[in-house]
């Protein structure tokens, strides 16, 4: 009796002491896949009025065009300070079917301390420069967990602008509010994200635990400068023309 | 009591300046049992009712925490650590309690809660919380045998509150793919019926899976096991079409009836036309709504083709007929297609019928240059032309397996058509002397039959961009046609300016042509490395053709069974070519490149069945190619282009054949004519700002022929009856070019659209008249400008305009000339009034000045409309049109061909009003995949 109990205290303090061995990362680089489902994006847009000519365009697509199109990014992050960097693929495409949702438009550097944000954004041949606050989206935790690049997270569902649904996992060893693109506000860094409705996840594919030197977190410059709501307005002024396509490229640019 | 009042001054003080947010907590994080601080534990505040996040913190160094501006509420505190069990704890906020401590909370290990039940050996002291949508609070039951190990695995997330209580987070979640991307359940404290019409429908889809998706056992934790399911698609089915009855001044009417009815994937529509104001068929847009059309769209080089494969009068791509004349159509058709064995064979069928009768007459000026001076001919054709065509057509898609897909198509076509025309002709000097005048009658009956039959195979081989196509195509032509030949030519003497002698022509003529080419191509494409390819390809054609043409001159009244033989000939033109290429490709970020050539091994064999006389020759021609293309981004690029090729001789123009049908201008085919080699340059830039509405597009052609195929024409100077062949040309090469430049912006803050344009392009031609070379040289420039604005539903208007000038010499005449100004204009609005009234209106200026051998012409075409709409969605719309107000419509046209410069007016519809009444009509349902 006594040499199980004693047994048991061992197994006990063993087990402890490794788990004091957690160690936390505070800064590195993340390298992300977007992956996006073109098909269902271009299917969606098909409505019993245009399909007679959409769906033999959307035929021709699919045999030039794969249906999941991947994208790499980097996140580079130090204390509450992260970058966010689209990577240009080497092939552009066959891109005659705009899918602003399926691109990347965006470089973000956000400072999850003073909640600011600045976002590098290209909307067809224009460049904005987005000065704005960090993007507010309403999460609700969750208990379900899935281990994502050797991480374990928890997920959160949220709300964005209102009407979006998002699902994240994040990480509570990487004590950074933020993630890809301009997702942020959850207890850690968000590793998986994705955007139901709209067809878009975020995977990371690599964490890289290194010390970043603070110039290489640096807000990006070029653009008009604009703040959420001016750039609102001028996509509306663009696109209030462009009938029942106007929704589809605002949600994309605006995002 | 001085306490006290100062303390509530405080409080109140402290609600009143930070009333929401002045609550507050506090506490610390540690492992009792290790006796360690827990740093960096992650503590997060959530609403109670909706777990939605409030606040977060990590504790500090010494395990100590605080999160201050809460609201006030009822929350729970949920802290982690890796590795240990999350601790869970209610709590309220409120004006009573404005702060809340939680002083030192004791995080235990995961494996030691767990080790802690089993040796405890208490069952059922663990609840499991269900998957994120839906609370199902199930009892684990824990056996005697139990390991920690396994436990931890089964239950990854466990949570115990401040009274020791166990819950585990959620079961192990499958990975579910729907149609291949990974499906997240909506979260309905979230996602509220407002929000998302069609979650509901996925929420539910869901639910009714999750009966095969669940999973029951331990899993081993090695893999997450992914389920994927396939969506069936709703099943849509319903029916829409159009009507419009239009009736009008003068005897015009147009009616015209869409129906199409489908059912999941199978669409079947019939349409029919009936009009004589010019509309011959289904527009554009309805044919594709219709499924009619027959659109080949291939997504090529970053960019988009659109083939549209039928090309005749009856099944025109605007529906409309060209304007010459007036028309009367009667068409219709019926279509079928569907999809079936999972989308992978398709069937596509139509069945065309049609007639279409047009009369009409044309004016025609010409001037003709000659080494010793000009001619001029004026004619007046009346024309009454009729066609009957019935078409069927069926095109089958299967793909055979994931790699390869095989297309098969076959057509037949029956035509008769009627043709009438009567012509007087006048002909005289520049002094205005007559040469001759000709009076003409020609009938024609005529069938024709066409046949194809083509076959398309592709196939993708595993090594990506490998692949390989098969071609293989027959066409088969055949028309037989009989008629008439009336004509009574006058010459003139010019110095008595009387009648010297008359020629009567009276003649019945058959021709009999076939032609059928059978086709056949193989390509293959090898990639070398990421950023090249080659391409391959083998063909062969077989292209054989008769020609049997008989005149007859009457041997008494009525029986016409006299040869002809200068007019007689019956001619078989066969060629036989075999081609080999190679084409190497670049492709690599915003640059595209390739350059190749195709060589074929040409064999004519010309046999002449009346004398036996046989000609065989062959021929090597070349087809040389090269392209760049590069795309700054999606809205700028540059692109150029370069392909040489053969155009070989046509039977009418080698036979060795007298056409006497206009006795003023007698066509004779020459047998040895050669192919002819063209070179074709084209480069454009775009660019295309979206933002600012900023466009700027360049384009540049130039094209030049060597041993170019040209008239070769004798004049006779008593007659004045033209015989021409055909010849080679020697040493010249004529050439064509063209330079069009635009540049259009948006006014900022009016959205209004405005551009300039210039453009000039010219040509340089040749041909032989009485033996000499003549030279013609044609160069026109041209500019003008265009504004537009365009407001959804409110008024739109587009107004363009601009002067032209055209140069146009004849090399043996210099001193007599064509030059002449032009002026087009163009101009539209529609405006939408309230009440569902619109109105609308447009006008088409054109000018030409004088030249020395024509008039001046100018033209101004109005139309207008106005109309009302009704019902939902504005189906049904009732409109008043008035067609060329002015009534002056005139079909007119300038041009040069060999030593001649034509001008030509063709009568075509002219003033009349319309009532028109046109019902959309349309029924959508859709039934849900019952599972």
């Amino acid at each position: 009796m006594k040499r199980a109990l004693l047994t048991l205290i061992f197994l006990i303090s063993a087990f402890s002491l490794l788990a004091q061995n957690v160690h936390f990362t505070t800064s590195g680089i993340i390298e992300y896949n977007k992956t996006s489902n073109t098909y269902a994006m271009i299917e969606r847009q098909i409505n019993p009025e245009n399909e007679g000519f959409y769906r033999t365009f959307f035929d021709a697509y699919k045999k030039a065009n794969p249906q999941f199109r991947t994208l790499k990014s980097t996140l580079t992050f130090s204390g509450d300070k992260t970058l966010f960097t689209p990577i240009e693929p080497d092939n552009g495409g066959n891109n005659f079917i705009t899918l602003p949702l399926a691109d990347q438009n965006n470089t973000i550097y956000n400072d999850l301390g003073t909640r600011t944000t600045t976002n590098q954004k290209t909307v067809f041949d224009a460049t904005f420069l987005v000065k704005d606050t960090t993007r507010k989206i309403k999460w609700k935790i969750t208990g379900e967990t899935r281990d994502v690049a050797g991480y374990p997270c928890r997920r959160a569902n949220g709300i964005m602008m209102d009407s979006i649904y998002v699902v994240a996992f994040y990480t509570d060893k990487i004590h950074t509010s933020g993630g890809p693109e301009s997702f942020n506000g959850l207890p850690g860094m968000i590793l998986e994200v994705a955007i139901p409705h709209e067809n878009i996840i975020w995977v990371a594919t690599k964490v890289t635990d290194v010390p970043v030197a603070d110039n290489t977190i640096k807000a990006p410059k070029k653009g008009k400068q604009v703040t959420n709501a001016q750039l609102i307005t001028t996509l509306h002024d663009l696109t209030k023309n462009w009938g029942d396509q106007a929704q589809f490229f605002l949600k994309g640019f605006v995002f | 009591m001085k306490f006290t009042i100062i303390a509530v001054i405080l409080c109140m003080w402290g609600l009143s300046s930070q009333a929401q947010n002045s609550y507050s907590i506090k506490g610390s994080v540690a492992d009792s049992a290790a006796n360690s601080k827990l740093a960096n534990s992650t503590i997060t505040v959530l609403n109670a009712r909706d777990s939605i996040l409030k606040a977060f913190t990590w504790a500090e160094a010494n395990g100590n925490f605080a999160i201050n501006n809460l609201p006030k509420g009822k929350f729970f505190l949920l802290i982690t650590y890796p590795g240990y069990a999350d601790y869970v704890d209610n709590f309220s906020l409120d004006s009573a309690h404005t702060a809340h401590d939680f002083g030192k909370i004791d995080m235990i290990l995961r494996s030691r809660l767990l080790a802690d039940v089993i040796v405890k050996a208490k069952a059922a002291a663990i609840k499991i919380k269900g998957d994120t949508t839906e609370y199902n609070a199930k009892s684990y039951v824990i056996q005697p045998n139990d390991k920690v190990e396994d436990l931890l695995k089964q239950l990854p997330g466990i949570q115990v509150d401040k009274d020791g209580k166990i819950t585990a987070q959620g079961e192990t979640v499958t990975k579910v793919l729907v149609d291949g991307e990974e499906f997240f359940g909506d979260d309905p404290t979230l996602v509220t019926k407002n929000i998302r019409a069609d979650m509901v429908d996925k929420v539910q889809l869901y639910d009714k899976k999750s009966d095969q998706a669940t999973f029951t056992g331990i899993d081993d934790g090695k893999t997450t096991k992914t389920i994927n399911i396939k969506l069936k698609a709703d099943k849509k089915n319903g029916e829409f079409g159009k009507v419009d009855a239009n009736e009008g001044t003068d005897g015009y009417y147009e009616g015209q009836l869409q129906y199409n009815k489908f059912k999941e994937k199978q669409k079947f529509a019939l349409y029919g036309t009936l009009a004589n104001d010019g509309r011959t068929g289904l527009g554009f847009q309805d044919s594709n709504n219709l499924g009619v059309s027959n659109n080949d769209i291939q997504f090529v080089d970053g960019g988009i083709t659109i083939n549209n494969t039928s090309n005749d009068a009856l099944d025109s791509f605007s529906g409309y007929y060209d304007g010459k004349g007036i028309p009367v159509a009667r068409t219709g058709g019926v279509h079928y297609d569907n999809k079936f064995d999972n989308d992978n064979q398709s069937i596509n069928t139509n069945y065309k019928i049609g007639s279409i009768d047009v009369s009409g007459a044309t004016n025609t000026i010409s001037q003709q240059t000659l080494p010793t001076g000009i001619v001029n001919t004026k004619s007046t054709e009346n024309f009454n032309d009729y066609a009957f065509r019935q078409k069927l057509d069926a095109t089958y898609k299967i793909k055979l397996d994931t790699t390869s897909d095989l297309k098969i198509s076959v057509d037949g076509t029956f035509k008769n058509f009627h043709v009438n025309n009567n012509y007087f002709t006048t002909t005289a000097d520049s002094a205005n002397n007559k040469i001759n005048t000709d009076k003409r009658d020609i009938t024609n009956n005529g069938n024709q039959q066409i046949f194809d039959a083509s076959a398309f195979y592709t196939k993708k081989f595993k090594k990506p961009r490998r692949t390989l196509s098969w071609s293989l195509s027959e066409s088969y032509n055949k028309s037989t046609t009989e008629g008439y030949l009336n004509s009574e030519v006058d010459y003139f003497n010019p110095s008595t300016k009387a009648v010297d002698s008359t020629n009567i022509t009276n003649q019945y003529k058959t021709t009999n042509t076939m032609s059928s080419v059978l086709n056949s191509n193989i390509t293959y494409s090898e990639p070398l490395t990421t950023k090249t390819s080659l391409l391959f390809n083998y063909g062969f054609a077989v292209n054989n053709s008769t020609s049997n043409r008989q005149s007859f001159n009457e041997s008494a009244p009525g029986k016409y069974n006299t040869i002809d033989s200068a007019n007689t000939n019956d001619y078989k033109f066969n060629q036989l070519t075999n081609q080999v290429g190679a084409i190497y490709n670049y492709q690599f970020k915003k640059a595209t490149f390739n350059f190749g050539t195709k060589v074929s091994d040409v064999a004519f064999k010309q046999i002449d069945e009346f004398t036996g006389d046989v000609l065989n020759r062959t021929f090597l021609n070349w087809a040389p190619q090269a392209m760049f293309l590069y795309k700054f981004s999606q809205f700028q690029a540059f692109r150029f282009n370069y392909n040489g090729n053969n155009t070989q001789p046509s039977i009418d123009q080698i036979q060795p054949v007298t056409i006497n049908n206009d006795p003023l201008n007698i066509t004779i085919g020459n047998p040895t004519l050669k192919p002819s080699f063209t070179n074709n340059i084209n480069m454009f830039y775009n660019s295309y700002q979206v933002l600012g509405g900023q466009q700027i597009y360049i384009r540049g052609t130039f094209s030049n022929t060597y041993s170019a195929i040209v008239n070769n024409t004798s004049y006779n100077e008593t007659t004045g009856v033209n015989t021409t062949s055909y010849s080679n040309l020697g040493n010249e090469t004529p050439y064509n070019y063209s330079v069009y430049a635009s540049y259009g912006r948006k006014i900022s803050k009016t959205d209004l659209q405005i551009g300039l344009n210039a453009n000039t392009s010219g040509s340089i031609s040749y041909s032989y008249i009485n033996s000499q070379l003549d030279m013609g040289r044609s160069h026109t420039y041209s500019g003008g400008l265009y504004l537009y604005k365009y407001v959804q539903k409110k008024y739109d208007f587009y107004f363009s305009g601009g002067p032209s000038y055209t140069f146009s010499t004849m090399s043996l005449q210099p001193l007599t000339n064509n030059n002449a100004a032009g002026f087009n204009g163009y101009g539209q609005f529609n405006l939408y009034l309230p009440l569902k009234f619109g109105v609308g209106s447009n006008v088409d200026y054109t000018y030409n000045a004088a030249t020395q051998a024509f008039s001046a012409e100018h033209l101004t075409k109005l139309n207008a409309y106005i109309f009302k709409t009704f019902l939902k969605e504005d189906k049904l719309k009732i409109s008043l049109s008035a067609n060329d107000l002015l009534n002056q419509n005139l079909n007119f046209t300038r041009g040069i061909s060999g030593n001649t410069t034509t001008q030509t007016n063709t009568t075509g519809i002219r003033r009349f009003f319309m009532l028109s009444v046109t019902w959309d009509f349309t029924k959508f349902g859709t039934v849900k995949s019952a599972n």
